[in-house]
């Protein structure tokens, strides 16, 4: 009798949404699209890439100073909705945390920032204003795009992304860096459900 | 003696189900007959059995984009999309459920047709939402689906006009030979179902060569390059409802029923009808480029046949059942008979909320930079000014929506 009862109490409770937390790091696939793991793969190679190149070292023996970067566009031409801005804000953090590379505001960024300062030019204290005009133009500009080829069938699917970052000088156009992460993944669909 | 009395009693209980999930299932009020506001309120209100959800949720999709929450509109489509790969493994509760009492009790999964609007209805909210980049995206997709389906054979939820959207997308992205192969795919449709390409998707083809360099363009040909051109879409109509086909035969000798129910369309529709489009001085038509009435009822036929062996196949078990039941007890028997054949109903769900017809045309506008008035269905709008402005009309709600969108809605 007590197992029956015990039998419905476990039936009922999975009936019920459960929600568990996990550590951010987990790797957790569900249905094979790009997700946080797949963001974070990319973000790790790319900044270790990115670091290990002489861009940087040549930049600095020649100018004196660390490279200032701006984000420029990243194309999203995959078959999926993804979220760049997540991985490309890991590879900003990483790379401003790793003090070789200096990262100046996007152009929305900008426009928030010179609004303030218009306003501080009206409101603020002399002592504390920030004037116009001394902003750090970027020396580089960083953007790309991210690719998908994808294979199916009625019940499996082969994903290939490709992700394609490049520092482009604004001096003279040249390529400095060019970094590219290749994620290739077999989703097979389940036949039977419940 | 005890097992059959549960089998009794438990086809009583599915068919109770049944018949409730029967009255619920969600109907959305007719697109002429209210306002989409109070439809779409109807639809948000409504709490539909589980596996009427994802119709459910393109019914509101609908709705939403009607409403103008194109934003709405994508993330009810963006709920759906994942659940589809889920929901063509085969459930082993609803093959029981279907197999005991009717095809109802199965979870929605969308015909091929619809799969395909589905991701021409994202298109048209991103483009409308001004996200061309994210429209692309679904292009991507649609034509991923066209592909699995093209490998299942035929034309098979093959959309001429999805795929006109999709190179619509690519063309406003500047990605010539993707809208050109878009476009050629869309008029092979056509062809291959002896239908003709309207103008519009002629033009369309005609511009993409000419931007590749594949053709050069005759002195009066009115496919001569143009500084800015203006697609129109309409969605005409609502599309028909799935009606029940029902037989019911009666052993008097048994005292039992047979019965089989399936859902069919109605053999006749209403045939697409070009809409005049009046701009500034000038007179063009819309014409059809999908008939949808005629893609749904392709759909159904192919379905035909599986649905027909289930049927049966239910027909004979339910009889069976009956048969037990009335040699157990008499007025059982007659019980059972009748609630599994009044259980026999047919599955009439299909996203009915979609237009009949979808028609296309590509209007050149002037070089000289006046503003002009288009008038189309009853409704005006300042034609947009742009390399390539769209105008969609939903011709059963009114609702006209426009790219590049302007500040004040365009329907005001």
């Amino acid at each position: 009798m007590r197992g029956a009862l015990a039998c419905i109490c476990l039936l009922l409770v999975a009936c019920g949404t459960q929600v568990t937390r996990i550590a951010p790091q987990e790797q957790v696939d569900l249905s094979g699209a790009w997700n946080d793991t797949d963001s974070r793969l990319v973000a790790e190679a790319m900044i270790e890439d990115a670091l290990s190149h002489p861009w940087i070292t040549d930049f600095h023996r020649d100018e004196g100073h660390r490279p200032a970067v701006i984000l420029g566009s990243i194309r999203n031409l995959s078959h999926e909705h993804i979220n760049v801005q997540a991985f490309l804000a890991d590879i900003e953090r990483a790379l401003v945390n790793s003090g070789q590379v200096t990262f100046v505001a996007n152009p929305q960024e900008r426009r928030q920032v010179r609004d303030e300062r218009l306003d501080q030019d009206l409101h603020a204290q002399e002592a504390t204003r920030n004037p116009a005009g001394q902003e750090l133009g970027a020396d580089f500009l960083l953007n790309g795009q991210i690719n998908t080829i994808i294979d199916a069938n009625d019940r499996q699917q082969v994903r290939y992304y490709q992700v394609d970052l490049s520092m482009i000088s604004l001096a003279d156009n040249r390529k400095v860096w060019l970094g590219q992460k290749k994620i290739k993944k077999r989703v097979d669909n389940a036949r039977i459900r419940y | 003696m005890p097992n059959q009395l549960c089998c009794c009693l438990g086809a009583l209980l599915l068919s109770g189900c049944s018949l409730s999930h029967w009255g619920l299932a969600p109907q959305p009020p007719a697109l002429t007959n209210r306002e989409p506001s109070s439809s779409l309120q109807v639809l948000n209100e409504a709490e539909p059995a589980s596996e009427d959800r994802l119709l459910h949720g393109l019914q509101r999709a609908l709705f939403e984009h009607l409403n103008g929450h194109f934003a709405a509109s994508n993330l009810l489509l963006h709920g759906i999309t994942p659940q589809l790969s889920e929901l063509k493994a085969t459930s082993i509760t609803e093959t029981l459920g279907a197999g005991a009492l009717n095809e109802t009790l199965r979870a929605y999964l969308p015909t091929p047709s619809e799969q395909a609007l589905l991701h021409q209805l994202a298109m048209l909210n991103y483009l409308l939402l001004g996200e061309p980049a994210r429209a692309r995206v679904e292009a991507l997709q649609a034509d991923l689906l066209f592909r699995r389906l093209a490998s299942a054979g035929g034309l098979n939820g093959q959309l001429a006009s999805t795929r006109f959207v999709a190179g619509l997308v690519f063309e406003i992205l500047g990605e010539w030979d993707n809208a050109l192969i878009a476009y050629r795919d869309a008029s092979e449709l056509l062809e291959a179902r002896d239908e003709t390409p309207p103008a519009g998707l002629t033009l369309s083809l005609e511009r993409m060569r000419q931007q590749l360099g594949l053709t050069s363009p005759a002195p009066s040909s009115p496919a001569q390059p143009a500084g800015q051109e203006l697609v129109v879409l309409l969605w005409q109509g609502q599309i028909s409802p799935r009606v029940p086909q029902q037989l019911r035969l009666y052993n008097p000798a048994l005292r039992q029923h047979l019965a089989f129910a399936l859902p069919i369309y109605a053999a006749s529709y209403p045939p697409p009808r070009e809409e005049p489009i009046t701009l500034g001085d000038g007179l063009w038509h819309a014409m059809p480029l999908e008939n949808l009435e005629q893609r749904v009822r392709e759909d159904l036929a192919r379905q035909r046949p599986a649905l027909i062996a289930a049927a049966t196949s239910r027909a004979f078990a339910k009889f069976h059942i009956s048969r037990e039941a009335g040699a157990t007890d008499e007025i059982l028997g007659v019980l059972v008979d009748l609630a599994l054949t009044l259980g026999e109903v047919a599955d009439l769900r299909s996203w009915s909320s979609l237009p009949s017809h979808i028609l296309l045309a590509r209007i050149p506008l002037p070089a000289a930079p006046v503003n002009l008035e288009v008038e189309i269905g009853g409704r005006s709008t300042a034609a947009p000014r742009h390399r390539i402005g769209l105008l969609l009309l939903h011709t059963a709600s009114g609702r006209l929506f426009r790219y590049p969108a302007i500040k004040e809605p365009a329907d005001a």
